[in-house]
């Protein structure tokens, strides 16, 4: 074919972006691969690439084999991570070609199910086709090599960033258009009384100072406890300071639902009680209506605040523990031998200095609090007769939530809050996470680049 | 005057590693006294009996008895040994506070004295040579201080308190010749207010500042006396050996 005097159309666009061949192969594989993660992506959504996922991984797959092909005749040794992407795309062709049916089923659903698996396979195949695709590109140095990591590395993360943008933008989308001035200022409340029966309307706020409320309630329950627990693991270690430490990581892998059903328990208990009793009050939460005349609710502000603050407790301890640990032991040390007692040095040195992350851990915690949504639906209740710590509870979350009520009057009224609510409560985490940042962003520049922690 | 040490037949070991090995030593009071040594040998070691800050490492263990002005260290409440006894340690610790505060820390801990504070940080600081180059910031940071001056704050800090015996682990490993000459500024200033020990790696930084020398060798004392006399007349030829540079091993892993 090559006359004499004249050039290939290959030699000429290799020339022109004065590429060598290696990089050419490359570049080709790079197309190719993302292709096959492109198709991945259209795979997920719109299940139309089933018939071509496994021609696409075969060309894939002849590409990835030339290249190992030509790499091996110019430097002499196989490149053995080229081999494995060739042989996992090996396996995925076999795989997808060979799939019995009864793996994805015979009913309507099976190109749905064939789908899942055709992506996983173009995604995993296509990304590391990508990362050999550029290591050939950048001319297959070491530091290519490192360069060429770089997908493999985006991809998941790309896949979490579009999964929470996707969330975030539902709600967003869903619950600012009833975010109205109405919306956080009216309370939930029965409005007039027709032949039709009791027409319920109102708005979030009782739930907005409700959540906050509880946040801070939570906070300040779990703050005392937390800090004594972090203190007691870091300062005095041996069998009870482990035995703690084992039963917070425990309370953290329980069912926030068994907690729940807890504090349901309580107020089960409470029912025996007269609404004059003090505990009544406390753990049922006491409301006035008709005329003063004052009534028990389904739990009281102050329970719910209780029982969260189980699941904020170890992540004050952790924190508290942690920043006592980083306690530089030169400043221990420095304290000890000034003849200071350790409960000196603690309320002086070390807790001043694991404040930052403390505060980080109660920030932390309170953003915890705010998501226990599992924990407060079981207690809270819809917040027409107000809000306070000995009030029934009610926060943003028994919107969210409002199918346990299973009240035509509650969601008749505040159904289409149900995403707004779920905006609310997402600002207030954002809040306090953006808090945690700055306050510890600052208080860490105090011991900038003295002693590394 | 106080401050007097005796150590008599010390024993120190970390778990089966006997580290000091009956050591008798009476250290002169309200002179300072330099222990040198090779890497190893256990200077440091001693110097942490003395105040008992090894009671924090778990699997050591002291027989024998030091006593300070004839009280038995090993008997008494540790802190209170502590408040007789200030140590400065080799890699400058300024707590994380103003440069007032970190004076008067060791004073507060103790809860002897409820007012006076801001002539006793005069004081000490000038005692420390550290108040001319400090007096218009005293509630700065303690951080923004220079290494060498955050060691004479140390050292300043350690004074505070009117401590009979101060303990000094090679004070100037982490400081330049010009930070190093003011420190010794510092440390020659004490001389009769208080007995120091100071161990250190450099033997010409003991011969500057030291009345009297120890040279430890293995755990063992090999040689004590005036530092005039043991740098000029060796009597053991081990120290000789070490001064001239020829014993630099240290056998202590063995």
């Amino acid at each position: 074919m090559n006359v004499p005097g004249t050039r290939t159309v290959t030699t000429q666009l290799l020339q022109i972006r004065s590429l060598t061949a290696e990089q050419a192969v490359g570049g080709g594989v790079l197309a190719l691969a993302a292709l096959c993660v492109i198709g991945a992506a259209i795979e997920l959504s719109t299940t139309s690439m089933d018939v071509i996922a496994v021609p696409l991984l075969a060309l894939l797959f002849v590409a990835l084999a030339g290249a190992a092909w030509y790499c091996r005749r110019t430097a002499g040794t196989l490149d053995r991570e080229m081999v494995a992407v060739c042989v996992l795309a090996l396996i995925s062709i076999a795989f997808l070609l060979v799939m019995p049916e009864w793996f994805y089923g015979h009913d309507i659903n099976a190109i749905i199910h064939r789908s899942f698996f055709d992506s996983v396979a173009l995604a995993v195949v296509g990304t590391w086709g990508a990362s050999q695709g550029i290591y050939l590109f950048l001319g297959g140095t070491p530091s290519a090599r490192d360069i060429s990591r770089y997908p493999i590395v985006l991809l998941p993360v790309v896949a979490v960033a579009v999964a929470y943008t996707m969330i975030l933008g539902r709600v967003v989308d869903k619950g600012i258009p009833n975010l109205t001035l109405d919306a956080v200022t009216s309370i939930y409340r029965q409005t007039t009384t027709n032949e039709a029966g009791v027409v319920f309307e109102g708005g979030l706020r009782n739930q907005i100072i409700g959540s906050v409320l509880h946040i801070i309630l939570t906070v300040a329950i779990a703050l005392p406890i937390g800090v004594g627990a972090g203190m007691y693991i870091a300062e005095y270690p041996g069998i009870i300071a482990r035995v703690i430490t084992i039963s917070a990581q425990m309370l953290r892998a329980i069912s926030l639902f068994i907690i729940g059903s807890a504090a349901v328990n309580m107020v089960l208990w409470a029912n025996h009680l007269t609404t004059t009793n003090p505990f009544s009050e406390l753990v049922r939460g006491v409301y006035s209506a008709n005329g003063g005349y004052s009534y028990p609710g389904a739990g009281s502000m102050l329970l719910g605040a209780c029982f969260v603050s189980l699941l904020v407790i170890p992540v004050i301890a952790r924190a508290t523990e942690e920043g006592l640990r980083s306690v530089p032991r030169e400043i221990r040390e420095g304290s000890m031998a000034l003849g200071a007692t350790d409960g000196h040095g603690l309320l002086n040195i070390y807790l001043p200095w694991a404040f930052p992350v403390i505060l980080t851990g109660v920030f932390v915690g309170a953003a915890e609090a705010a998501g226990a949504t599992a924990i407060m639906v079981f207690v809270a209740g819809t917040g027409e007769y107000g809000v306070g710590p000995l009030h029934p509870a009610t926060t943003l979350d028994v919107v969210i939530f409002q199918d346990r009520f299973g009240s035509k009057n509650f969601m008749g009224a505040m159904g289409k809050y149900q995403y707004t609510a779920a905006f609310l409560l997402l600002m207030i985490t954002l809040a306090f996470t953006s808090a945690a940042l700055w306050v510890k962003a600052r208080a860490w520049r105090k011991y900038k680049g003295v002693y590394t922690t | 005057m106080p401050g007097d040490v005796q150590i008599e037949d010390l024993i120190v070991a970390y778990g089966d590693h006997v580290v000091i090995k009956k050591l008798s030593l009476t250290l002169k009071s309200g002179a300072i006294t330099a222990i040198i040594g090779p890497s190893g040998c256990g200077k440091t070691t001693l110097l942490r009996t003395l105040n008992r800050l090894t009671d924090i490492t778990e699997s050591c263990t002291t027989q024998g008895v030091v006593s300070l002005d004839g009280q038995n260290i090993f008997a008494m409440d540790p802190v209170l040994l502590r408040r007789r006894v200030g140590m400065v340690f080799q890699k400058p610790n300024p707590f994380p506070m103003s440069i007032r505060e970190n004076v008067i820390y060791g004073v507060k801990a103790h809860n002897t004295r409820k007012s006076g504070y801001k002539k006793l940080v005069e004081e000490s600081l000038q005692r420390a040579v550290l108040w001319d180059e400090v007096k218009d910031r005293l509630d700065a940071s303690a951080f923004a201080l220079s290494v060498g001056q955050q060691q004479r704050l140390c050292i300043a800090r350690a004074l505070a308190v009117e401590p009979e015996v101060v303990l000094m682990d090679e004070p100037a490993a982490a400081l330049d010749p010009l930070s190093t000459a003011k420190l010794e500024d510092g440390i020659m200033a004490m001389r009769g207010t208080c007995t120091v020990i100071i161990v250190t790696h450099d033997i010409q930084e003991a011969l500057r500042v030291s009345d009297y020398t120890a040279f430890l060798f293995n755990g063992e004392l090999v040689e004590y006396g005036p530092t005039k006399q043991l740098f000029e007349q060796p009597a053991n030829e081990r120290t000789r050996d070490y001064l001239s540079g020829r014993l630099i091993t240290a056998g202590a892993a063995g």
